[in-house]
């Protein structure tokens, strides 16, 4: 009898994702290889280390929880589902304005968005702070910022968006160009100096959340 | 919106100068946290609610 054919990733991964549910090792895997990336579309969404890992491992405590009744059987959808259930934690995050001026401001405080930008795509005659664009983020609407987060901090396609996000793909692309010409307007916009350094501790308005991990 | 332009948008995201890389000591203690739920929920037959599984 011939020998299978050896796995190839994308069958390994699939094979992981269907056995997770009851197999602890396969779970392990998948948490090994979906991590960095996790992490690395919540480091640029939150901005703040500590509070991007907090999420990120918010997340994997979610998917624990909730593996055994997955119904997904591929590692993309399985990678749908992270990047939602990290979209909806990140959201949560942010949702409270005071929380997200604390992020900014402690990410200012941190060195992280005090830098210059410029780019033909601001379409502006000086560059621009990174803290400006993102409180620009902050003003759009719940489901632009999502999507906007996924396609530049989550590099997902507009196709994976319309997954994750359980919309159409024509929606997302409406929806992003609508976004981006938002963004660019509040950009060009005259803007007040970023007030850095506005409160002396922010720790205290992330406390909250850091209680209950 | 052209590619081009939605190109020059994920240049501009990827300029930001946020460290992105996952701490190993981190990733480390995630993943210990992850599999104790992860042997919570087997052994208690897997109770989740709507936030769990991903819904808004």
């Amino acid at each position: 009898m011939a020998n299978d054919p050896p796995l190839n990733q994308d069958d390994a991964m699939d094979q992981w994702v269907q056995a997770a549910a009851s197999d602890r090792k396969s779970f392990g895997r998948l948490f090994d290889l979906f991590y960095p990336q996790i992490f690395a579309y919540c480091s640029r969404r939150l901005l703040v280390r500590a509070v991007a890992e907090d999420v990120a491992s918010e997340v994997f405590l979610k998917v624990a929880k909730a593996i055994a009744n997955f119904e997904g059987s591929t590692s993309e959808d399985f990678r749908r589902w992270l990047y939602r259930i990290t979209t909806n934690e990140s959201n949560a995050q942010l949702r409270k304005s005071i929380r997200q001026q604390a992020l900014l401001e402690m990410a200012t405080t941190m060195g992280l968005v005090g830098k210059k930008v410029s780019s033909q795509v601001l379409q502006t005659d000086s560059d621009i702070d990174w803290e400006l664009i993102y409180r620009a983020i902050g003003q759009l609407s719940q489901r632009e910022q999502s999507i906007v987060s996924l396609r530049f901090f989550g590099h997902q396609s507009r196709e994976e968006i319309a997954h994750v996000l359980e919309i159409k793909t024509g929606t997302v692309r409406v929806a992003l160009s609508r976004a981006l010409d938002k963004l660019r307007t509040k950009l060009q916009e005259p803007h007040q100096e970023p007030t850095q350094n506005k409160f002396n501790n922010n720790s205290a308005l992330l406390a909250g959340k850091e209680k209950t991990q | 919106m052209s590619s081009k332009s939605e190109n020059d948008w994920q240049d501009l995201f990827d300029s930001l100068p946020v460290d992105s890389n996952a701490n190993d000591t981190h990733s480390r203690s995630a993943k210990e946290q992850a599999l104790k739920a992860y042997s919570a929920q087997a052994e208690s037959g897997g109770q989740e609610t709507d936030e769990d599984l991903g819904r808004p």
